[in-house]
């Protein structure tokens, strides 16, 4: 559960600041996007009219949009290059070339910033362009004028785009302040939520475990008073009604032990051989395997150790090879090795499973139906036995013990072949 | 042989009554914990053997095992899961676990296996350590129980043998019948099962050498028992 909470952190931070930076990002791009239409609104006109934006006194330059209209009266005046106050306010400068590059003549040089022949070399070097910015804050526009030669014009948007970094500084700041608290509220909100879900978790799996030991003594108890029955008047149907009815519980019960009540807490862990734990299992089942005829292949590197009780490394190992008796068809394999820190344990069968069923393997109850499961039951180890010593599939316990020691299992079906990986 | 029988169940009580008087001549019950301490206290009419349940009111149990181990009288301790290698290594130590659901013959088997460990005055040695049977002991050191002696007994015997260097965990999956009713119930009736090594069965054998090896590192004792691939379990020097 510590496990689904920490990823349910993680995910949940990183989808706020992935969404967050998407729509800031959309946001500014927009942003600096008009200001460059804006910019290039400008530039074209100061290009329409030969160079430089239109006088005050040039009729082609009162009846562009917007002109006009007189903010005392109540109408309000157009915003930003349609204003009319912008031919005062822009600070541009336009030079014309000659064909080979070489002469520029100053069409209009309206800017403090540069010196005029700085700008006319600025010009100059914009020659091969079209349009776009210069110098981060400086539009420009190369455009072919009447007279057949090529006029370069830079504004300064400066002023322009000041309050687009502004608005992009405060983006950037504002939105790793909300990734921050939003941080810190998943994370108090995460303690609540999981902290639910892991008591219900708990209290379902100590009710499994109560209901399994609740059912053990009375079982006892039915046993023995058949057996008590029978020495009296010798057995009869109805006994032996009972003794099969006896049987399935005692199954029941071994299967409710088996489905996940796997309760670290009580268990003691000291360092132990999984090597030996494993080998012991693979060598237990060789004869199982044998009388299948599946071939067992197994590469266990020695001195493969770890902290944990002998409990939950006697059922992972068992677990594990009984499952490749039951469900493989002709072969199964287990590998064991390290690779530095980590303990690395694979184990493969051609369990013929459809691709995409691995999502199953580790569902309580889960079962697979394949050839080796609907085995003929007289066959040896085949569906009859495993369906009465396994859960299902019997890998929820094995996850469930990967899980408390920390480790990780996956599993994947692909070709026909089930392979379980497991690093702990 | 006079059986104590103590559980907190009445129908548990009174269907094993019958059916251990049957086996062994006698048997008292005891309800609780307290009732079971009165009867060990009984001077002419003390128990050869207690069965305790393990939630026993009033009275717990290793309390009443205390007493009885004080007094060499051996005893059983019915769990309701799988014996654990905590359990094993715990004071006071029965002399052997049984684990519901059991069938009354697993159970007579049991008390017999036990009853006649108390009474054999042996014990054997492998591997640096001394067994003494009848004590449910390692010689000088910390009790052990059925399951543990039968291990280390099968171990010292295929060594000394030859015949195989250790014992096959497979071994102990079929011919160790004590393993089998601590931890495991043979099934009865017509739907008999082949035994897989997994469940019960197999956590019964890693919790006994667990166990053991625990015993050993508290004894100071230079062996432990280790799995060989193809050879089984075996006891081994400790730096080997």
């Amino acid at each position: 559960m510590i496990k689904a909470q920490k990823k349910f952190r993680r995910t949940a931070i990183l989808m706020v600041f992935v969404l967050l930076t998407a729509l800031l990002s959309v946001i500014n791009i927009i942003n600096f996007t008009m200001v460059g239409e804006d910019a290039d609104r400008l530039t074209q006109r100061i290009a329409d009219h030969g160079g430089f934006l239109g006088r005050d006194d040039d009729p082609a330059f009162a009846e562009d949009k917007g002109f006009g209209s007189n903010p005392m009266k109540g109408h309000p005046g157009p915003m930003g290059p349609g204003s009319p106050d912008m031919n005062m306010s822009i600070r541009y400068f336009t030079f014309a070339f000659s064909e080979d590059g070489t002469t520029a003549e100053t069409v209009a040089f309206r800017m403090s910033a540069v010196s005029e022949d700085d700008a006319k070399l600025w010009a100059a070097s914009l020659l091969q362009r079209r349009t776009g910015w210069t110098n981060y804050t400086y539009r420009f526009r190369v455009y072919e004028g009447r007279d057949g030669r090529t006029f370069v014009t830079v504004i300064d948007q400066g002023r322009e785009l000041l309050p687009s970094y502004r608005i992009l500084l405060i983006s950037v700041i504002g939105g790793l302040l909300f990734v921050g608290l939003s941080a810190l509220i998943l994370i108090f909100v995460g303690k609540r939520i999981f902290g639910t879900l892991a008591e219900a978790d708990r209290k379902q799996k100590k009710f499994i475990a109560g209901a399994n030991r609740e059912f053990r003594q009375p079982l006892t108890i039915l046993s023995a008073e058949t057996e008590i029955i029978e020495r009296t008047g010798g057995p009869t149907e109805e006994t032996r009604a009972l003794r099969r009815q006896i049987t399935r519980l005692d199954t029941l019960v071994e299967k409710l032990g088996t489905i996940g009540i796997f309760d670290e807490e009580d268990a003691s862990r000291s360092m132990l051989s999984l090597s030996e734990y494993l080998e012991a299992a693979l060598d237990a089942s060789a004869k199982a395997f044998a009388d299948s005829g599946k071939t067992l292949r197994s590469s266990i590197a020695p001195e493969v150790t770890l902290q944990a009780s002998p409990e939950a490394i006697s059922r992972l190992a068992g677990e594990l090879v009984a499952n490749a008796l039951c469900y493989s068809l002709t072969w199964a394999s287990f590998r064991l090795w390290r690779e530095g820190d980590r303990i690395l344990l694979e184990a493969s069968n051609d369990a013929s499973l459809p691709d995409g069923s691995a999502d199953q393997a580790f569902d309580r109850f889960a079962t697979l139906a394949n050839a080796a499961a609907s085995a003929d039951p007289a066959d040896a180890g085949a569906a009859d036995t495993c369906e009465n010593n396994h859960a299902g599939l019997g890998l929820s316990y094995v996850k469930e013990v990967v899980t408390a020691l920390n480790g990780r299992a996956s599993a994947r079906v692909s070709g026909g072949v089930f392979t379980l990986r497991i690093a702990l | 042989m006079r059986i104590l029988l103590a559980a907190s169940d009445r129908d548990l009580l009174r269907s094993f009554q019958k059916l251990l008087s049957e086996a062994f001549g006698e048997c008292v019950t005891a309800f609780d914990g307290a009732q079971a301490l009165s009867a060990l206290a009984a001077a002419h009419e003390r128990p050869d053997l207690a069965v305790l349940d393990h939630d026993l009111p009033r009275v717990q149990v290793p309390d009443i095992l205390r007493q009885l181990n004080q007094k060499h009288l051996p005893s059983i301790v019915l769990l309701d899961g799988p014996v654990t290698a905590h359990q094993l290594t715990e004071e006071p130590l029965p002399c052997a676990f049984l684990s519901h659901p059991f069938s009354p013959d697993t159970l007579t088997a049991l008390i017999q296996k036990v009853a006649s460990r108390a009474l054999a005055d042996e014990s054997f040695s492998a591997g640096g350590i001394t067994v003494e049977i009848a004590s449910f002991r390692l010689k000088n050191g910390p009790r052990l129980s059925l399951t543990e002696i039968d291990l280390l007994e099968q171990l010292a015997r295929k060594a000394s043998s030859g015949e195989l260097p250790g014992a096959a965990a497979s071994d102990f999956a079929s011919e160790n019948t004590a393993l089998a009713a601590e931890n495991a119930e043979p099934v009865t009736g017509e739907a008999s099962t082949a035994v897989l090594p997994t469940g019960p069965e197999f956590s019964g054998i890693g919790a006994a050498v667990s166990a053991l090896n625990e015993k050993f590192r508290r004894l100071g004792a230079p062996a432990r028992i280790r799995y060989r691939p193809k050879k089984g379990f075996e006891l081994v020097a400790d730096d080997d």
